[in-house]
């Protein structure tokens, strides 16, 4: 009997997941589909790569090609803040939060399948800042796919863990867009987007530890500008397997414990 | 002898007819400046409240360009540049800071205004009232002054001091004039978006997308003489670049009112360009309004 129902409940879930991100990804479409949007959101992270990339060329004019790439993986974390993050929210603002509160499913299912979501305006933000890096600033990529292969979920999966933390505490801020307002430059500069955190001075290089990206950073752009294997980036990779498994599961704990503490208190709904 | 002769009366009638006009006009222009006042008064009380209401609100306000600033002053360590554009790398950014600060305010309370006035369901009830649209946005502008710009003032004054930066004024009546400059440049761009932003409907992608194309052609902070050719002609059109270099010159440099007069004529003759956009924009929401196009709708 047990043998049997957890593949239905698998496959439920993953049923789950799929209405969601199908559901949320029309949405996403109305969004971006009027008036060349997706393409005017696609090209804003060109002009952070240009303050960046001007502020070297007069300088380390080497670590343009890192910030390329950076920035480039920088749209998935803006994704993983200002969408996974506000995900709860945005449901609350339109009066659909208490349905999807008693849809009769995992919780995880339905925002993974909202997270997924956010994948076309990601990809078109990442791409267009890598070819931007080509065609602006002459970069050149020599990737190694396996390393980006194992390095990409993992950055992937951590920041997930990041915005579900960040989901949950929407509930109790009632403001999601403010706290990822918070968040964000906190990211920006710990993060190692506009340089290697190994170069920062050691109170914030040590801090900047604290926080996945500047490994996925790293690893990411020494797998796709250097063709880095996976030993080479090691160094990177370790931390950020930790931060892979630790972040979702923390994410998920998290996320239960504040919904479990907004519902008891009634304010679900409430702003 | 009183009696008046035909063209003097003529005179005194006309004379009469024309100072009991003046009166009135006057009398009409006190109360709609009074109104005005007092709409722009309330909308910025009414901004400032509803803005406080949450904790996080307060937080994030002075954060972002605090931490923007640090962000790219550790950048240009990285980089290894300790002057750019013939400044101190960290005066050079401060006054940026300053820029980045008034642009954003303006941003997201004038441009914003109207929109969020959309984006609350009271868009058609704002468009029913005689207020004038202008005092809104204005308000919004007033109310963000409060709210937004005057902490991070004081957070970047904190940074100034915190760095040591070093300032030469000459002249602080060229400095004031230069930064009330700046900032009525940067309320004239955010009130010429205010219409744009609500026909485009996504105003929230497009605030969104503008902050950083215009902290690069505003020479923010980077140098304009860094961008390429094309994007130096853009940069000219923009008012902000010119209250960016005359706020540089005058705070950094040690200019005076003359040195930087033909940035400030500059900067006050294309900000009056933008209030006039600004006006025919709104005049455009208006009849969009009017003519039944459901602006409160997405």
């Amino acid at each position: 009997m047990s043998q049997r129902a957890a593949p239905n409940l698998i496959s439920t879930e993953i049923r789950a997941a799929q209405a969601a991100w199908s559901a949320m990804i029309k949405e996403r479409i109305e969004e971006f589909g009027r008036q060349g949007m997706l393409a005017i959101w696609a090209i804003r992270p060109i002009f952070d790569l240009a303050i960046a990339a001007l502020i070297y060329a007069g300088g380390a004019k080497d670590l343009v090609p890192y910030i390329v790439v950076s920035m480039t993986a920088n749209s998935l974390v803006w994704n993983s803040i200002f969408w996974v993050g506000e995900i709860l929210d945005r449901e609350r603002r339109k009066g659909t939060l208490l349905s999807l509160f008693l849809a009769p499913c995992w919780r995880l299912s339905w925002l993974i399948g909202f997270a997924g979501s956010g994948i076309f305006e990601t990809a078109a933000a990442a791409f267009t800042v890598a070819i931007a890096g080509m065609l602006l600033f002459g970069v050149r990529f020599h990737p190694n796919y396996l390393t980006l292969l194992v390095t990409l979920p993992l950055f992937v999966a951590s920041l997930i863990g990041i915005g579900l933390i960040l989901s949950g505490f929407g509930l109790i801020t009632k403001h999601s867009n403010e706290l990822s307002n918070v968040v964000f430059p906190i990211f920006t500069i710990l993060g190692g987007a506009y340089y290697p955190v190994n170069r920062l001075p050691e109170i914030p290089r040590v801090l900047a530890h604290l926080l996945p990206l500047g490994y996925g950073f790293q690893a990411l752009s020494a797998a796709a500008l250097n063709g880095a294997s996976i030993y080479d980036v090691r160094a990177s990779l370790i931390p950020l397997l930790g931060f892979a498994i630790a972040l979702p599961l923390a994410g998920t704990l998290i996320f239960r414990l504040l919904e479990r503490s907004v519902r008891r208190s009634g304010e679900l709904e409430l702003y | 002898m009183n009696e008046l002769r035909g063209d003097q009366r003529g005179a005194t009638m006309s004379d009469v007819a024309r100072r009991s006009t003046d009166l009135r006009v006057g009398h009409s222009f006190r109360d709609s400046l009074r109104t005005s006042l007092a709409i722009c008064v309330a909308t910025a009380r009414s901004y400032v409240t509803r803005r406080s209401a949450y904790l996080v609100d307060i937080i994030r306000s002075p954060m972002y360009p605090a931490f923007y600033f640090l962000t790219l002053i550790l950048t240009y360590r990285v980089a290894g540049r300790t002057v750019v554009d013939g400044f101190e790398t960290q005066g050079y950014l401060l006054v940026g800071t300053v820029g980045v600060v008034l642009w954003q305010s303006n941003l997201w309370a004038s441009g914003y205004a109207i929109e969020q006035e959309r984006s609350e369901g009271t868009i058609n009830s704002l468009f029913l009232t005689p207020a004038s649209r202008a005092a809104v946005i204005s308000g919004y502008a007033l109310g963000s002054f409060f709210f937004t710009i005057l902490p991070n003032i004081v957070v970047v004054g904190a940074l100034a001091l915190l760095l040591h930066l070093h300032s030469n004024i000459q002249n602080p009546l060229a400095v004031i004039a230069s930064i009330v400059g700046l900032g009525a440049a940067t309320y004239a761009l955010g009130f010429a978006l205010a219409g744009v932003f609500v026909l485009s409907r996504r105003a929230n992608l497009l605030a969104n997308f503008l902050q950083s194309p215009i902290y690069l052609l505003s020479g923010m902070l980077v140098p304009i003489s860094a961008l390429p050719y094309s994007m130096r002609l853009l940069a000219a059109i923009f008012p902000l670049s010119s209250g960016m270099n005359a706020l540089r010159q005058s705070l950094l440099a040690g200019a005076g009112l003359g040195d930087v007069a033909g940035d400030l004529t500059r900067m006050i003759v294309l900000s009056a360009v933008l209030m006039v956009i600004g006006l025919f924009m709104l005049r455009r929401v208006e009849h969009v309004a009017k003519s039944g196009a459901e602006l409160d709708f997405d």
